[in-house]
């Protein structure tokens, strides 16, 4: 199309200009192959602060199939968490979510998971964590009575959100902890 | 613009958004922050436009000539003018059967008939 006005000028820059755009962010997403580095990551159960069984039915009028008793084990822990994620960001990073899992077999299931604990790094100041026992978010609680002196494994997962370019996430195994013989109160 | 100038404003829309687009790369790179590089070619593309959008003086350095508007009556054409050859055929035929040659055909004189 001739340029013989503003908006057929205006067009054409504003075109070209887009398709160098998706060039940039092409070119920032290759690089990130020669920045990559492997992070440190290490965490680990400090305390089972608690471990109770909950076995009460919830006191409503209606006992209808949505209100069913609880009855379950839980437990409260502190973890021990040192990481250092500072080789995870580069030019290509928005952020890194980090969390931890603990996993283990039960009568009635052949795998049970539950994330403890979980974290988000924006950038490299918030890159470094160090708690020598921090009191895990969320607590573990199994589905029936078994948690007492059961073995479980955890685990430790990075998710790193790039600008551009494909999701990236790995997990480290942790060594793992033995819940104790018998209820604390 | 002129059609030279047309051409110069597309090679420097290119030329402009590449330079743009590698000083962003190496800016961001070196600042170790994708923000920068946004901004940089971000920066480019207004220069950009700015060269490259408006009517410069530059863009006009060949314009096209036209020539001068003429009335309608002066532009009629001669027939006898654009066939000359014909022209000159039919002048002989003429002479020899012994008429007057002329210098102007006077039937239809080249204007467009008026419905």
């Amino acid at each position: 199309m001739p340029l013989h006005n503003v908006a057929h000028r205006m067009n054409v820059v504003l075109t070209t200009a887009f398709m160098f755009l998706l060039v940039l962010v092409a070119a920032n997403w290759l690089s990130h192959f020669a920045l990559r580095a492997e992070p440190r990551l290490a965490v680990s159960v400090a305390k089972v602060n608690i471990l109770t069984r909950e076995d009460f039915l919830p006191r409503l009028p209606d006992m209808s199939r949505k209100y069913q008793p609880l009855r379950r084990d839980v437990a409260n822990v502190s973890l021990a968490i040192s990481m250092d994620l500072t080789p995870l960001f580069h030019w290509n990073t928005k952020m890194v979510f980090v969390y931890a899992y603990a996993e283990w077999p039960s009568k009635n299931n052949a795998v049970n998971q539950i994330v403890l604990w979980d974290a988000i790094a924006q950038s490299a100041d918030d890159a470094v964590l160090e708690f020598p026992a921090l009191g895990a978010e969320y607590r573990l609680s199994d589905q029936g009575f078994g948690l007492r002196g059961k073995t479980l494994n955890l685990t430790v997962v990075y998710n790193r959100i790039p600008h551009t370019g494909p999701l990236e996430w790995r997990e480290y195994p942790m060594p793992s902890f033995t819940m104790p013989a018998d209820y604390s109160q | 613009m002129d059609l030279k100038g047309m051409v110069l404003m597309e090679w420097l829309t290119q030329v402009i958004l590449m330079a743009a687009t590698a000083v962003a790369f190496v800016a961001g790179w070196v600042a170790a922050s994708f923000a920068v590089a946004m901004y940089v070619f971000g920066a480019g593309v207004l220069v950009a436009l700015a060269v490259c959008t408006p009517d410069w003086g530059f863009y006009n350095t060949a314009p096209k000539t036209f020539l001068e508007p003429v009335s309608s009556d002066e532009a009629q054409f001669n027939i006898l003018d654009l066939f000359p050859s014909e022209a000159a055929k039919t002048a002989a035929e003429i002479r020899v059967s012994g008429g007057e040659v002329p210098t102007r055909y006077n039937g239809s004189s080249g204007k467009r008939r008026k419905r």
